[in-house]
């Protein structure tokens, strides 16, 4: 059953994969203005321009080019990059590392964060507290990651000037600024996520709550620390981790404009700014990469789900 | 033909006995009521605003270049000496109008897709919904900055590029709700008397759908400003001197310290109008389904 | 409990431990481009500019004060009719892979730079050279197409970075030079680190041991890495944010007045500016003063719709023109535009000065009738379908070090950046003969004539020039605005404790 749910998935990762390669490529192509003109700029001359999109295989028909891109793709040989005159992989692969270090340190604040906060509000049901948790957590998602970053930024860095606000430094060169430069764009990430586990603990806590056992052992006169330990956070806790772990690939997707406010070299703005260089390459292989993450994850909870609850179907 | 025409009426009192009922627990609800005030509060901004705007939104006064809050500017001025309340004011109008046309755009194209995978199913469904997967694996932000950079800024673009992104999370609800309610009895009743697919679908399933439809559209409508003032920000939404409140935002971060009112409104206003439609679909949702509880991650 | 303390204990050490291990003399700096690729003989950007010239030496460098300053070459001289150029180089140079750096290394950089089929972007920037040629190993001749005077300077270019003979493509991700420092790390979207060369050939150079140039093309991220001491320089500090940086204790300011020059370029193959007179009312009609304080927040000067700032020793000083709105209808009536005329005005969004000097021009113009209506556009679809093709719009370029580069290659006939298809034959021929002219005062005159011409017939208005405005903190030594804002000094700074 979960054998033949992957294979069937399997197939339709393929399937998507392909038209997302095809979307992208024409989409690229879209794109107003000249490769080469906007490599060089205004100092271009003519025959400096011709040598230009000759050498980047631009004057070929489009379908050409797409054959000979998905081929190498496939291979994992994503091709030299338009602008940066290096092969798009070690554009992009450094990149897709430091945006898992800042989604993972997201990920534990989330735990660490939200899933003490959900409990709470579980036990203390429809209590003020609860609701103060609530609004909270909402405005998390109702104010948009530009406007959350920007006013960290201003607080912490500008203000208080106790946190860089924009960077990266390799964790070779110390634990601590390698850290100091992570916690505001991972705070920041942690918010877009912070309501979901919040609320999914929340609802696991009242559920287990209201179950029998859980009354049986509080009449058996059980502390209740005991039973939140014993019981409720482990009954409540396994899908909330186990769907959080599975959302690495959304997060990864959504940090982009993270990554834009905090000037963080992650895999989203090496895109972003593929996109207005008009480096096809990265552009194309960037996003095929990041799909490649999201469709895997999802595949991975699915499976995840299938496994621990037997009784979903799926068609 | 009378059994079919009893088996609809049917369906149609039970649809206006829950009507009554949503109405009153809707009324009830804070959530709710607290969502609607917000929303019609920004409607009725984004329709008479330029008949209530205090100063020209676009009109330079070089000499009251960031003004602080007064009397005569009570959300102060911007670089340009532009009044930043009618500016907010103006803004209104464009992410509304742009979260409405989106909304309605992805409500038409969702609607159909959604309807016919479902409905049909086989191959189909197949073919929709793995160009759905397709769209939907390619992260929200980076698709529309994408449609954007090829297609060009501007109100048409933006609607566009949100309506593309958000389509076909539409489709999957509707496909999802169609699969669960197909094999009904009024369904199979309605094919068993030989109506066409076409009537079976607007009059039979789509009227079983409107609920879950109502409330994904109305959070796709705060999605929708949140998308299109992200694009903003990113320079990809609209050009200056549009008064965008993302363009608004991304502009007074040059200011922040010198004129913090300039960055302040313009955020307020966005965060704003996001938990009004937030909170307006969730207490439909509530409404509808008191037993569901929203779980939905930001920036979907 | 004690279990949870003695660790947090540990973890402090581990902290502040790994805190102090950063390197005790290493300056930081930033830029909002950052480089594409290492190699001299490419880059536009000025990220290049800034890593590039830490790692490669050129035959002379231009410091900040726009002295020429020997490097690789020691000393130089030209012939009687300044159409051949000799330079010496220095000994025991070596690049940093240990090979020798001769001659041949030095003709294999110019001849690269030149050659059409590498396709560098400095082919056209490098002077008239016809040929150059190593008399024997530590002897470069060039020789020049035309007589110039001032070709030295050229060679102080970026694109004149040294490189070994036979250097080529991998040059731009492992450069290969004879700089001051070597490439240490290279975060693509996040910074590069630069360590000092131990076998530099001058034992006072580099002034510290590391540099770390970091990427922030965001000028809010720049300014408060500055005053949270992550930035020990600030390169470019926008006019809207000054404000700021003189509030941070101690921050040191200087304001060069001639950053670059942002001329609405007025295209003269179609009416309406095929006329001069309706290019001169446009110029009449310019408050020049009232536009920098409007335009560029008074970070700036006034300039006379020409090429050549103050500082600059041709530079012609007569009053900044009047604003005349009675001459300046005068002169359209004359052309046959006494209704004033309409047309679209387009300024890149690049950096929000183009739009408002856009702006400002199209409100001083307003009163003759002349109806721009100004267009905003991204950088990118300014320079596929504006630059080079619009009617009207707003340039921006940087000033060059010669009176020549900043005249002959854009408004000579067949100049290579003539975005104004603008051609005076008389024009053409004063340059041409400057270029050849040794005698100081005679070559002084023709360039004076040059700037009289652009002033009256020119098709450009230039009614400012940007300042240039660097900030660095107090600890730092030895540093200076560059006017032309290149940044080989970088060289030369050091560090206080």
């Amino acid at each position: 059953m979960i054998a033949r749910l992957i294979a069937r998935r399997a197939i339709n990762l393929v399937i998507t994969l392909f038209l997302i390669s095809l979307i992208v490529f024409a989409v690229t192509q879209l794109l107003p203005g000249d490769v080469a003109q906007m490599i060089l700029g205004p100092y271009a001359t003519p025959d400096n321009l011709a040598v230009l999109r000759t050498r980047l295989g631009l004057d070929r028909p489009a379908m050409a080019q797409y054959l000979e891109w998905l081929s190498g793709f496939l291979v994992g040989d994503w091709g030299p990059s338009f602008t940066m005159n290096r092969p798009t992989r070690d554009l992009l692969l450094p990149p897709l590392s430091r945006s898992l270090e800042l989604a993972g340190l997201a990920l534990l604040g989330v735990v660490v964060v939200g899933i003490p906060l959900g409990i709470l509000a579980g036990l203390k049901e429809n209590s003020v507290v609860d609701h103060l948790i609530s609004v909270v957590s909402y405005s998390g998602i109702s104010v948009p990651a530009f406007v959350a970053g920007s006013l960290f930024i201003l607080l912490f860095a500008g203000l208080l000037r106790v946190l860089p606000g924009s960077g990266y430094v390799p964790i070779s060169r110390g634990l601590w600024p390698w850290l100091r430069h992570l916690i505001l764009p991972a705070a920041t990430t942690m918010l877009m996520l912070l309501d979901y586990v919040i609320r999914m603990t929340r609802v696991g806590v009242v559920e287990v709550m209201k179950s029998k056992y859980i009354r049986t052992a509080r009449l058996k006169g059980l502390p209740l620390a005991y039973i939140i330990r014993r019981h409720v956070l482990r009954n409540a806790l396994l899908p909330t981790v186990t769907v959080l772990a599975m959302n690495m690939g959304w997060l990864v997707g959504s940090m982009v404009i993270v990554e834009m406010v905090f000037a963080y070299p992650g895999i989203g703005r090496a895109i972003v700014s593929a996109i207005t260089t008009r480096d096809l390459p990265v552009v194309q292989a960037g996003v095929l990469l990041l799909a490649l993450i999201t469709c895997l994850s999802t595949l991975a909870a699915d499976v995840a789900y299938a496994f621990l609850n037997p009784k979903i179907r799926y068609t | 033909m009378s059994g079919g025409m009893q088996i609809q009426e049917t369906a149609g009192l039970r649809f206006r006995q829950r009507l009554g009922q949503i109405g009153a627990e809707l009324r009830s609800n804070p959530t709710f009521l607290a969502g609607t005030i917000i929303v019609l509060l920004f409607l009725f901004l984004a329709a008479v605003g330029p008949y209530i705007t205090p100063h020209d939104p676009l009109a330079f006064d070089f000499r009251a270049r960031f003004s602080p809050p007064s009397s005569s500017h009570l959300f102060g001025t911007d670089d340009y000496g532009r009044d930043v309340l009618s500016r907010v004011i103006t803004g209104a109008r464009i992410s509304m109008l742009l979260a409405l046309y989106s909304t309605i755009f992805c409500l038409l194209v969702g609607t159909v897709l959604g309807l016919i995978a479902g409905y049909f199913g086989g191959w189909a469904d197949e073919i929709l919904m793995r160009l759905m997967d397709t769209l939907l694996s390619i992260p929200a932000l980076l698709l529309g900055l994408l449609i954007v950079a090829s297609l060009g800024r501007g109100l048409t673009n933006v609607m566009l590029a949100v309506g593309v992104v958000y389509s076909p999370r539409i489709a999957r609800v509707v496909r999802g709700q169609v699969l669960a309610i197909k094999e009904e009895q009024f369904i199979l009743a309605a094919r068993s008397q030989g109506e066409s697919s076409l009537y079976i679908m607007a009059r039979e399933i789509l009227p079983n759908v409107a609920g879950p439809l109502i409330v994904e559209a109305s959070l796709r409508m705060g999605f929708a400003i949140l998308l299109q003032t992200s694009l903003s920000f990113l320079g990809m939404g609209f050009s200056p001197p549009t008064p965008d409140w993302g363009l608004m935002v991304n502009e007074a971060r040059y200011f922040i310290f010198d004129a913090p009112w300039t960055l302040i409104f313009p955020a307020i206003a966005i965060g704003l109008t996001i938990t009004g439609f937030n909170l307006f679909g969730d207490g439909i949702r509530v409404a509808l389904d008191p037993t569901r509880v929203r779980v939905s991650r930001g920036e979907e | 409990m004690a279990r949870p303390i003695r660790w947090t204990m540990l973890l402090c050490v581990l902290l502040v431990g790994a805190s102090v291990a950063v390197t005790a003399s290493e300056l930081r700096i930033s830029t909002p481009t950052q480089p594409t690729t290492l190699d001299p003989a490419f880059g536009i950007g000025m990220g290049e500019y800034m890593v590039n010239g830490l790692l490669y030496d050129k035959l002379v460098l231009l410091n900040a004060s726009m002295e020429l300053v020997p490097c690789i070459a020691t000393s130089w001289e030209a012939s009687d009719t300044a159409d051949e150029w000799v330079f010496y180089l220095r000994q025991g140079v070596q690049f940093t892979d240990g090979s020798t750096l001769d001659a041949h290394d030095v003709v294999y950089t110019f001849e690269r730079v030149l050659n059409p089929a590498v396709g560098s972007p400095g082919r056209g920037t490098l002077g008239p050279i016809a040929q150059v040629i190593a008399d024997d190993d530590y002897t470069v001749r060039f020789v020049l197409s035309v007589p110039y005077a001032e070709f030295p300077v050229h060679l102080a270019l970026r694109w004149g970075g040294i490189v070994p003979a036979g250097a080529g493509e991998s040059l731009s991700h492992t450069p290969l030079g004879s700089g001051p420092f070597t490439l240490k790390e290279w975060i693509v979207g996040s910074h590069i680190r630069v360590e000092a060369n131990p076998n530099y050939w001058d034992p006072a150079v580099p002034g510290v041991n590391a540099i770390v140039v970091k990427f922030l093309p965001d000028a809010i991220a720049e300014i408060i890495a500055f005053e949270t001491g992550e930035l020990d320089i600030i390169a470019e500090v926008p006019g809207d944010l000054l404000t700021r940086v003189r509030r941070i204790p101690g921050a040191q300011i200087e304001e060069v007045a001639s950053g670059s020059w942002i001329p609405m370029i007025m295209r003269t193959d179609n009416p309406p500016f095929d006329d001069p007179r309706v290019r001169l009312a446009v110029k009449y009609a310019i408050d020049r003063q009232a536009l920098v304080d409007i335009a560029l927040g008074g970070r700036g000067i006034p300039a006379n719709d020409h090429t050549i700032p103050p500082n600059n020793p041709y530079f012609l000083d007569v009053p900044v023109r009047e604003q005349d709105y009675g001459m300046a209808r005068q002169l359209l009536e004359d052309a046959g535009y006494a209704d004033g005329f309409e047309m679209e005005l387009v300024a890149s969004m690049d950096r929000p000065t183009r739009a408002r000097v856009a702006l400002a021009i199209q409100q001083m113009v307003a009163p003759l009738g002349i109806k721009f209506n100004v267009t905003t556009m991204s950088h990118d679809i300014y320079i596929a379908q504006v630059y080079r093709q619009g009617g009207a719009y707003i340039g921006w370029w940087g000033f060059r070090p010669t009176a020549d580069g900043n005249l002959y290659p854009f408004f000579t006939c067949d100049g290579s950046w003539n975005e104004y298809v603008y051609c005076n034959d008389e024009l053409d021929a004063i340059l041409d003969e400057a270029r050849g002219e040794l005698d100081l005062e005679r070559r002084t005159a023709l360039y004076h004539r040059a700037q009289e011409i652009l002033m009256e017939d020119g098709p450009a208005l230039i009614a400012a020039y940007t300042s240039w405005i660097g900030a660095w903190h107090p600890h730092v030594k030895n540093f200076a605005v560059h006017p032309l804002t290149w940044f080989d000094h970088l060289r030369w700074v050091t560090i206080e404790n």
